[in-house]
């Protein structure tokens, strides 16, 4: 680890450690229960597993450095499976039977849609991470709080680079389940607004093991540029048959290209691509992260949102915990009140830092917008290298139009 | 590149698929008349164990396939054993055995999940995955040993079921297990063919798909359920029928994908098979089913 990022995460664990001696308090008080719910073994495990070693992270500096006001953190964990009715019983215990502060987790975005009435009805702040569907925030839920990007605004994201580097017509190629289908019509709109014509689309079934009529109608259409949105693995699929039909076009992956497996099945296919990513690399503070984060588990990870969204959600929920009103309400044994109080903190402080985004950038909630990521200054694009194995910063004078 | 052939290719490679575990389906239904739902999790833990054996352990190719195919073999056994042979000796219909095989498919995900892991994984290739030329296609290795598993096992079928005794023994058994038992074949023999045939067809299927589907514990749900389609489509009482729905599953998927709008293929596929069961309720070549019955 560098000095300055050792520096850095040493200041994190310092802020947390003055506000537990500033409080004075005993080590032997209650322990401050949060839950955290997400996929840990089905179709997304790959992020709800980086986003729960994430929040393990921030929880575990915060309990190194003597807990908030003296309470130790305890984390109660539930593995979702990607089943939204299994996920909406935890969320149910996590509110009545374990008596959590809030509950954190929601990668995927059929079961993080099944928690969200769960938090209603028991009043329990819940923190989202990177489930992308627009509408879990169009109207804001009272006790729901999102980290990560919605689909639109990688959707943005896309339109404005694109319209940058000079395209003018893309073609589309998704699977044929809600991510896929929600982030292509999302993408329409955007892309349409910058001046960008979609001139040929494709939905596929992931179970399909040759994709070749649909890439073959991509190929064929006049289209400077392909825009995929998939699922790991049936995005290497995807990959892989534009290398093998020779389509030759720049193409542009939406974030699951950020997961390893998808990168490990398409091998070399994937070298190139850009992908949209809330990770900027060139940040001390992410640098630092990411190291203390291969330490911890060690194994190589690269530097994508989901682990990142984990540590953020949990910094934010530490910070508000610490808030006088919040605190209160803990040692008084009021629960209730103090999931309230924890929901009105955050209203109340509205904006944080974390390591998502670009250094200017920081999360934005209010009460009536509950998405944190803010459109503008929040996605850095980055490719891949060496055989999939490698995420860089892209060169972006080579990602023109195909002639 | 002519358009049509590359289609065509395609839907022969997906349908190929399909196809295998249509036919294996339809070994295990003509032998007990039970539909077995944990079809597709042979063709998973034979992609999975390719994993453990040819990536995990780095196990020569030979050695490799031996051990996935005893892996498949036992977990066939382990189905007739554990689930289908004490439900029979208790009566239950071959709806009840239907919902013991499911019970058996969760459990096996379960168990695939303590060994595997749940994220996906990479599936080594045992062919060549780089781009060729054959006449106006662009292929690879690997796709074309999928449609040559396909063309190889219906073969065997072919001439066990109709070259040798034993398969005399399983297609009196699929006409009435009843007369068939007075006649002294021991139907016991037969079922536990068509696990073990069944699962030997599926998990090798597996090994070949692994490396284009990727190794995920839960890829056989989607599978079981296009191999019961094309088993439905092509007539469930016979292999044959079933992996020739299979194939023209896939095709269609693959023309309508080509030449119509692929986001609607499935739904298309799935409503010509219903006008063509109101038609043909035992399945485009059901006639042997349909006179059974």
């Amino acid at each position: 680890m560098t000095r300055t990022g050792k520096g850095l995460l040493r200041t994190g664990g310092l802020a947390l450690a003055m506000t537990a001696l500033m409080a004075g308090t005993a080590l032997s008080k209650d322990a401050i229960r949060i839950c955290s719910i997400d996929d840990r073994s089905g179709a997304a495990a790959d992020t709800g597993n980086e986003s729960y070693r994430g929040l393990k992270m921030a929880v575990e500096a915060a309990n190194a450095a003597g807990g908030i006001n003296g309470h130790m953190i305890e984390m109660i964990e539930y593995d979702g499976k990607t089943d939204p009715q299994l996920s909406a019983s935890f969320a149910a215990r996590c509110a009545e039977d374990d008596n959590a502060l809030l509950i954190i987790g929601g990668n995927p975005a059929g079961p993080a849609a099944a928690v969200m009435p769960i938090a209603g009805e028991y009043d329990i702040p819940f923190f989202m991470l990177s489930a992308g569907t627009d509408n879990l925030t169009d109207n804001p839920a009272p006790w729901l709080f999102r980290f990560g990007p919605r689909n639109a605004q990688d959707a943005i994201a896309y339109a404005q680079l694109l319209d940058q580097q000079g395209f003018k017509k893309v073609a589309l190629i998704y699977n044929t389940l809600p991510f896929g289908l929600d982030s292509a019509t999302v993408a329409r709109k955007y892309l349409a607004e910058h001046g960008i014509s979609v001139v040929a689309e494709e939905g596929y079934d992931i179970a399909a093991t040759d994709l070749s009529p649909q890439v073959l109608n991509l190929k064929a259409s006049d289209a400077e540029a392909v825009l995929v949105f998939p699922y790991p693995a049936d995005g290497a699929r995807v990959l892989k048959t534009l290398d093998q039909l020779q389509v030759g076009k720049p193409v542009v992956v939406s974030r699951s290209a950020l997961l390893k497996t998808l990168r490990e099945i398409a091998g070399p296919a994937s070298d190139g691509i850009l992908i949209p990513n809330t990770v900027d690399t060139g940040r001390a503070d992410v640098q630092a992260f990411f190291q203390a984060y291969e330490q911890a588990y060690g194994e190589e990870t690269q530097p994508t949102l989901y682990p990142v969204i984990g540590y953020d959600a949990g910094m934010v929920a530490l910070q508000v915990m610490a808030r006088p009103d919040v605190m209160a309400a803990i040692e008084g044994g009021d629960i209730q009140a103090a999931r309230t109080a924890l929901r009105d903190g955050v209203l109340a402080q509205g904006t944080f830092k974390g390591l998502q985004g670009k250094e200017t950038a920081s999360y934005s909630f209010a009460d009536d917008k509950r998405h944190g990521s803010p459109d503008q200054d929040w996605f850095i694009f980055t490719t891949v290298a060496n055989g999939g194995a490698d995420l860089v910063p892209p060169d972006l004078s080579k990602f023109v139009p195909a002639h | 590149m002519d358009k049509f052939s590359v289609l065509l290719f395609s839907g022969l490679t997906n349908g190929s698929v399909y196809g295998l575990v249509g036919l294996s389906l339809s070994l295990i239904y003509g032998a007990n008349r039970v539909i077995n739902f944990a079809q597709g999790e042979f063709v998973m833990i034979g992609t999975m164990s390719a994993i453990l054996f040819m990536a995990t352990y780095n196990l020569s190719l030979p050695v490799a396939l031996v051990l996935t195919l005893g892996v498949v073999l036992a977990m066939a056994l382990a189905l007739e054993f554990a689930v289908y042979l004490p439900l029979r000796r208790r009566g239950a219909p071959p709806l009840t055995i239907m919902i013991g095989t499911m019970a058996f498919a969760i459990t096996t995900m379960g168990l695939a999940l303590l060994v595997w892991g749940p994220n996906q994984l990479s599936v080594p290739n045992i062919l060549p995955m780089e781009p060729m030329t054959v006449g106006p296609l662009i292929t690879n290795w690997q796709q074309l040993a999928i449609i040559g598993a396909f063309v190889a096992f219906l073969g065997l079928t072919w001439f066990i079921l109709y070259r040798t005794s034993f398969g005399l023994a399983i297609r009196a058994t699929g006409v009435d297990p009843k007369v068939a038992l007075l006649m002294g074949i021991r139907s016991d023999r037969i079922v536990r063919f068509a696990f073990l045939f069944s699962a030997t067809v599926s998990g090798l299927a597996g090994v070949l798909i692994g490396p284009l589907l990727g190794g995920q514990i839960s890829i056989g749900v989607a599978l079981t359920v296009k191999g019961f389609m094309a088993a439905i489509l092509g007539g469930l009482g016979s292999p044959f029928a079933a992996a020739a729905g299979g194939l023209a599953i896939g095709v269609a998927e693959a023309m309508i994908a080509g030449y119509g709008n692929s986001l609607y293929a499935e739904p298309i596929i799935f409503l010509i098979i219903l006008m063509i069961l109101f038609v043909r309720p035992y399945g485009l070549l059901g006639d042997f089913e349909a006179a059974r019955r």
